[in-house]
């Protein structure tokens, strides 16, 4: 018997119809699971010219060991494929219910092979599985889809992601949701559920996870739930989820940015919450429960959550909070990431106001700052490919490229991904950037630089500030060996902290828990605690330095892959916007802002860190045979 | 005084570690489809909806009644409604039988399957972060009422399709 995992890889090509059933063993012990065994598959299974369109290329779905149990927060599931967005890795979580009912159906990962000949959507009840016709379904939104599919399917309790108008139309920037918004809504992977053919994922289970010492597992997660219950935030984020933060939050960022405009102090992300909360609603084994859901009456209904609410207001300039869910809810219907979609629609107001286009450049809307009139129609048209959104739907730099007179200057994108507008470009995040393999990351939120950044801009002076970000160098010491890590002025030990970040969000990934859970917004989960639980799941005792060293393995296989897709050195770069982004109170001061030759030192310290090639940012052979990876390093031809 | 677990629909928000915990405390395993507690969810144009079902320690029980093979008793009204699997044939007359669906059928042993309470100390209580589930004391008056409203919430949510009843129907 094999304890906290299913077993099983499903692969199914709807090329040919073919179902097969691989063990999960195989890779288990190096890779631990979820987005671990989704990316040493994705790596053997595409080849280098592999376009991520073509039919050959994967879209992989994996749900990680600690899936399934009650665990607080272990409800991911890892999505991946070949991006049409970054050229490179695709890659984004989503939370809800569909890993662990994936676990309950038997498998651990699923890999969707091949291209459909026509509209399909697959069906998975326990062992089986069924290619079915999705002709009737083809072109309804994700709202309807999940609707249909279960009807058709005579199973009202079927866990359901679909893809919408935008996923089937190829937009690049499509996600892949759940009927209760959550979404896989990071580097196109809707997108590549399209070029498939397939509509929707539906699954049933009814199998269980064995855990070796049960009585000792739950007894745990008693345990952790508690100290989850008493941890600082807790309160807020369980009453509140991250909106009461996040209003605080776009604050500081604005401030910090200087880029504040008139009129935005009146954005309330709270007011809007506690005026329209429709109630609180939260994934699988989740003690916190961060969705908002809303029901507005002839407006739309949802549930959304942190970085889409300043997206769409703070981002574009827009006070009307109603414009935000409006436009909101319409990318979670349509499937369209909201943060990419709000990415070109600044970026469209920065070419007009910089004179770059005008109205007959797009469809005779006037992209002012903040217009309703230019915000609304915005996320159809991209959807459904209309006018200007035809341009915009295959890529920014794409549309830059066909636009010229220097538009291209005014992206704020990394490896092609549209940033988040309102993350501050600070050295930390701009090296995180720089090398993360799907491009910019909202996973990574080096909070000790981020601190001591505000500290800085709010100082009096040099002193007081020596004094106010003491606290913050003693745990940059204690925490990554480097007191200057803290110190937003230098370039030394950000290499550390990206690494901080980095292999927090990779345990939590592999193992398949919400980094919610962790430090990333003050909860308790860290390595230690996923280790101990693994240990008591498997029976088997497990060393936090055994994940930790899984983990670097697989950021190193993912540096790989990108390789193997031609990507180097020069790919870890960010685009022109990012530079001198930091004028707080509009003044421009340089030395919390880096330089080129700032991100290249940086660069080199990540390198040097990671043991890769200095030269070509690829990992060494040596450092590939240290993690169990010879075969990685033949096949980059090291 | 006769326990049951009290469900508090409205804060419930649908994460079912009720369910898993449940199965690994009877069975050592997380499975959803052995649990005695269900969270039957419903999505519906972008709204989500969750609503837990479990046994309420009825004190004229209609699985019980229902019963053709006396596999369902109550040692006396304190203990919470017990199983003998030796007499229990997984005919699913108990889950037809209950008005709110609140007993189920384990397809891997081929036995109902009921909430024991874990012996007195339930361990899905202590499991819920939102406090939708708590211990209660039943009373004459309240014993019926309980269960008429879970039925209320099946039927008006149309709920009744997620239930494994009757020959696995």
């Amino acid at each position: 018997m094999e304890y906290l995992r299913a077993g099983q890889v499903l692969r199914v090509n709807l090329t040919d119809g073919k179902v097969r059933c691989d063990p999960v063993s195989p890779y288990a012990d190096r890779f631990v699971g979820g987005k671990g065994v989704n990316l040493k598959i994705l790596f053997d299974g595409v080849e280098r010219g592999t376009k991520p369109f073509d039919p050959e290329n994967l879209l992989l779905f994996g749900a990680g060991p600690l899936v399934g149990t009650p665990f607080p927060g272990a409800c991911r599931t890892d999505v991946m494929a070949k991006s049409p967005v970054t050229g490179a890795l695709g890659n984004s979580g989503m939370g809800g219910y569909l890993g662990p009912e994936l676990k309950f159906a038997g498998y651990d990962n699923l890999v969707i092979e091949g291209r459909a000949e026509k509209p399909v959507f697959l069906s998975i009840r326990d062992d089986r599985v069924e290619i079915r016709d999705a002709s009737a379904i083809w072109g309804y939104d994700t709202y309807e889809t999940p609707t249909m599919v279960r009807q058709e399917l005579k199973d009202p309790e079927a866990k359901v992601v679909s893809i919408g108008p935008a996923g089937e139309r190829l937009v690049i920037y499509a996600s892949i949701l759940s009927g209760a918004g959550n979404a896989a809504s990071r580097t196109g992977l809707g997108a590549v559920m399209g070029s498939k053919n397939l509509k929707a994922i539906a699954v049933r289970g009814t199998r269980g996870i064995p855990v070796a010492r049960p009585g000792a597992f739950l007894e745990g997660c008693q345990k952790l739930l508690d100290s989850i219950r008493q941890a600082k935030f807790y309160s807020d984020l369980h009453e509140a989820g991250l909106t009461r933060i996040h209003d605080r939050e776009m604050r500081a960022l604005y401030e910090l940015m200087g880029s504040t405009w008139e009129g935005c102090e009146t954005i309330c992300e709270v007011d809007f919450l506690k005026e329209h909360l429709y109630k609180r609603v939260g994934c699988f084994a989740c003690p916190v429960a961060c969705f908002d859901s809303y029901n507005i009456s002839g407006v739309g209904a949802g549930t959304v959550k942190c970085s889409p609410y300043g997206d769409l207001t703070w981002d574009l300039r827009n006070r009307d909070m109603m414009v935000f869910w409006r436009v909101f809810v319409e990318c979670q219907r349509y499937g369209l990431d909201a943060r990419s979609l709000s990415n070109a629609i600044a970026w469209l107001m920065e070419l007009h106001e910089k004179g770059i286009i005008t109205s007959r450049d797009t469809d005779g809307l006037a992209m002012e700052w903040g217009s309703p009139e230019a915000i609304l129609p915005m996320a159809r048209k991209i959807s459904y490919r209309e006018g200007i959104g035809d341009l915009l739907a295959d890529g920014l730099p794409a549309a830059a490229e066909k636009i010229g007179r220097g538009a291209q200057d005014y992206l704020l994108i990394t490896k092609g991904s549209p940033s988040d507008m309102h993350i501050p470009p600070i050295k930390t995040m701009v090296l995180a950037c720089a090398v993360s393999a799907i491009g910019e990351d909202a996973q990574v939120q080096p909070f000790l630089e981020g601190v001591s950044a505000r500290r800085y801009v709010r100082a009096k002076d040099k002193a007081s500030f020596e004094e106010e970000v003491k606290r913050y160098k003693d745990r940059a010491e204690k925490e990554v060996g480097i007191r200057e890590a803290a110190d937003p002025r230098v370039t030394d030990g950000k290499a550390a902290l990206v690494r901080q970040d980095e292999e927090r969000t990779d345990i939590a990934d592999m193992t398949g828990v919400c980094t919610w859970m962790t430090s990333f917004i003050g909860l308790p989960v860290d390595a230690h605690v996923l280790a101990d639980f693994m240990a008591l799941g498997l029976g088997t005792p497990l060393k936090v330095e055994t994940l930790i060293e899984a983990s670097l393995r697989m950021h190193h296989l993912e540096r790989a892959f990108n390789c193997k897709c031609g990507l180097t050195r020069r790919d870890d770069r960010v685009s022109r916007g990012y530079y001198n982004r930091l004028r707080p109170q509009g003044r421009l001061m340089p030395e919390i802002n880096f330089t080129e030759a700032e991100l290249e030192k940086m660069k080199d310290d990540y390198y040097q860190v990671m043991g890769w090639d200095l030269q070509t940012g690829m990992p060494t052979r040596n450092t590939l045979e240290k993690y169990g990876m010879a075969d990685v390093a033949d096949c980059l031809g090291l | 005084m006769p326990q049951f677990i009290s469900v508090d629909h409205s804060v419930c928000t649908g994460c079912r570690t009720c369910e898993v915990v449940c199965s690994l405390h009877h069975f050592g395993e997380c499975n959803p489809a052995r649990s005695a507690i269900r969270v039957i969810r419903r999505e519906k144009g972008g709204l989500v909806s969750s609503f837990p079902f479990v046994c309420q320690q009825c004190k004229q029980a209609s699985c019980v009644e229902a019963c053709p093979s006396q596999a369902l008793s109550r040692k006396s009204e304190d203990h919470p409604l017990t199983i003998d699997e030796e007499r229990c044939s997984a005919c699913g007359d108990c889950t037809d039988a209950c008005p709110a669906g609140c007993i189920f059928l384990d397809n891997q042993r081929n036995l109902a399957i009921c909430c024991d309470l874990c012996g007195g100390q339930p361990q899905c209580i202590p499991s819920c972060h939102s406090h939708s589930l708590t211990l209660g004391s039943s009373n004459e008056a309240g014993n019926q009422k309980r269960i008429e409203r879970l039925a209320g919430i099946r039927e008006a949510e149309d709920l009744w399709g997620s239930v494994p009843r009757k020959g696995g129907q």
